[in-house]
């Protein structure tokens, strides 16, 4: 691992473990409930890639046909 | 049922059909652009965000314009939620939100359902209420406006999938539609007598000599854009109910009004800006005929009142001295006319403000407002949603008869194929698909028996109505379920942002494609969409699409309860 990588996740571990064990701040709650919405909406960003394909495939089934 | 009901329920009818057209072709002038009061506000915003008027959008980055936007947003609130306690405009040093209600609240509001397992008064924070939630009130009414303008311009153009400018369109709307409408709205309400304030809760002695806190608060700038949104959230645990939310007849009136107000005016919107205004009024005249048709069937059932009751000698029969019919859970200013009327206006609409408490309507009496939902609250429905969702029934009715005939069907000049209709479908089943998944885990899970306190089809119905409601962006309760726990907050937060977004997707397509498509000449094959026939169809698809989607968990509910209840049994 390179040693910029090393000391990011180091600090990142360091970070997460002070807002999880320090009372009155972050939660593990917190992390799953934020990374959750980013994860749905990033899914809701696929979904559009979806349906915009979906159309294009119909588009040309029906020109073909 | 008595003649001052009637009187009610058709002098708000003709509020609602006085109010369509004026309103209307204000809002058309708002998002074609041409209305520019706010000129100068409207331009200054444009350059801070760094937005381009006049990049006319492709569908696919219209919506996920709409996306990056509601996320963000939720997020904010979020983060604020959780640190109001350190924040300011806290005068009752409440403490950060929960983490498991921070989530659902923020989905909730970032949604316009406004779902709320808390007591507003003695949980949220002047800030929270100030600048998050009534943010949201604003923001995603805005956005669920965008969505069905998209979807109108698609349907009204061929610009090659280009919906218009998600980013203007959430302004124009804010600053000339909801904005100056709450601002009036606000102090009608005040001058009614709905507090505004930012003041310490006050603690008073009552008659009886018993102390008692009455919160205090901005209630009536809340109150405003909560009905003229759709959104629904009080600012009290009691919502529209509460004497400081809704003290007279009068601001009862005008809640329901603002509630109908804009989806009503859209279908004429809508109409001139496909240059038909008659298959503007055809739908409204549909969404009117299920309204009446609601408001009908829960006012009879509420003014017959329960035969239990009827036979231990209770009264149930209407007099000068007695409201008759169930009374409970009902607030005796406002009568069972009047509280069956508002439940039928905020389940049409996707409000959820109530003035009755839901769980102890009849079993009838609390179907209609769960069926309402179901059908995906397009009786009016909510601002933008409740338009958007009637058109996707529109392309459904216009296809089924194009079947008919055995023709490509066609909807104001654009062939509907293979395309629209997966958008449609997709649209149709995801809320039903999500609603029954979740109801049906919930009532086999331990985690959500736990939250349930009544036994028997009327648990099932609590459970029913609330995925309904979350999944539906109403946000109406039937308040018999305990929903501030892990399961039910995060099933219910995850229940909104689906019933929002995994709909307002495949909108957005179905406009963008539309949009692709070259106009065709109308001939003697082509449906007509603004005759009575086409009323007629129309309502017929959407009560057959409801049906035969929610009969069978409506059966083991508010239907057994029914028949349990004139047989004289309790569950």
């Amino acid at each position: 691992m390179p040693h910029g990588a090393c000391f990011h996740a180091v600090f990142m571990r360091e970070a997460l473990s002070f807002a999880l064990t320090t009372p009155g701040s972050a939660s593990m709650g917190d992390v799953l409930y934020v990374t959750g919405t980013i994860v749905f909406f990033v899914l809701m960003l696929a979904y559009v890639r979806g349906c915009a394909r979906l159309g294009r495939d119909a588009r040309d089934e029906s020109e073909l046909s | 049922m008595t003649v001052a009901g009637w009187v009610q329920i058709l002098f708000f009818s003709a509020a609602v059909l006085v109010i369509t057209k004026p309103l209307g072709i204000y809002m058309l002038r708002v998002y074609d652009g041409s209305c520019m009061w706010l000129r100068p506000l409207e331009q200054w915003l444009y350059r801070l965000g760094g937005v381009d008027p006049a990049d006319d959008q492709h569908w696919t980055r219209y919506a996920a314009s709409l996306l990056l936007f509601s996320a963000a947003s939720m997020l904010l609130t979020y983060l604020v939620l959780r640190l109001q306690g350190v924040l300011p405009l806290n005068p009752q040093h409440f403490g950060g939100v929960a983490d498991r209600q921070a989530f659902e609240t923020a989905a909730s509001f970032t949604t316009n359902t406004n779902w709320q397992s808390y007591a507003g008064e003695s949980t949220m924070s002047y800030l929270s209420q100030m600048t998050q939630l009534a943010f949201h009130n604003f923001a995603s009414a805005a956005s669920g406006m965008c969505a069905a303008m998209a979807l109108a311009r698609g349907i009204a153009r061929r610009s090659g999938g280009r919906l218009g400018n998600f980013w203007t369109d959430l302004v124009r709307g804010t600053l000339y539609l909801f904005l100056p409408l709450s601002v009036l709205l606000a102090l009608l309400f005040v001058q009614q007598g709905v507090i505004q304030n930012v003041a310490h809760n006050i603690t008073v002695t009552t008659l009886e000599g018993v102390r008692q806190t009455l919160a205090m608060g901005p209630v009536a700038s809340q109150e405003a854009i909560k009905q003229l949104g759709t959104n629904g959230g009080g600012f009290f645990n009691a919502n529209a109910a509460h004497p400081f939310e809704n003290p007279t007849p009068l601001s009862d009136f005008f809640s329901m009004l603002a509630i109908f107000a804009i989806p009503a005016a859209l279908t004429c919107t809508f109409g001139r800006m496909v240059k038909s205004p008659r298959h503007g009024w055809a739908l409204w005249t549909a969404m009117y005929t299920l309204f009446l048709g609601g408001v009908v069937i829960t006012w009879a059932a509420e003014a017959r009142g329960n035969p239990i009751h009827a036979s231990h000698g209770v009264d149930v029969v209407a007099s000068d001295f007695n409201p008759g019919g169930n009374m409970e859970g009902k607030e005796v200013r406002f009568g069972i006319a009047n509280s069956a009327l508002y439940a039928v206006v905020t389940t049409d609409a996707s409000c959820g403000a109530v003035n009755a408490m839901l769980d102890s309507f009849t079993p009838l009496g609390g179907l209609v407002p769960m069926v309402n939902i179901q059908l995906g609250e397009l009786i009016f429905g909510g601002v933008g949603s409740g338009l958007y969702g009637m058109l996707i029934m529109v392309v459904l009715t216009v296809f089924i008869a194009g079947l008919m005939v055995g023709r490509t069907p066609e909807y104001l000049g654009k062939k509907i194929q293979a395309r629209e209709i997966q958008m449609a479908m997709l649209y149709v089943l995801a809320l039903p698909a999500t609603i029954l998944l979740l109801s049906a885990a919930s009532s086999v899970l331990p985690a959500g028996l736990a939250g349930v306190h009544n036994r028997g089809p009327h648990g099932l119905s609590e459970i029913l109505y609330a995925f309904s409601s979350t999944t539906g962006n109403n946000g109406s309760a039937f308040a018999g379920l305990a929903g501030a726990t892990y399961y039910y907050n995060t099933a219910f937060g995850t229940a909104t942002l689906i019933g929002r977004f995994a709909l307002i997707v495949p909108v957005l397509a179905l406009g963008g494609f539309l949009a692709e498509k070259q106009p065709v000449a109308q001939s003697a094959g082509t449906f007509p969409v603004t005759t009575p026939l086409f009323v007629i169809l129309l309502v017929s698809v959407i009560l057959i699409i409801g049906a035969l989607t929610f009969f069978p968990a409506l059966a083991l509910g508010p239907v057994v309860e029914h028949y349990l209840l004139i047989s004289g049994q309790i569950v």
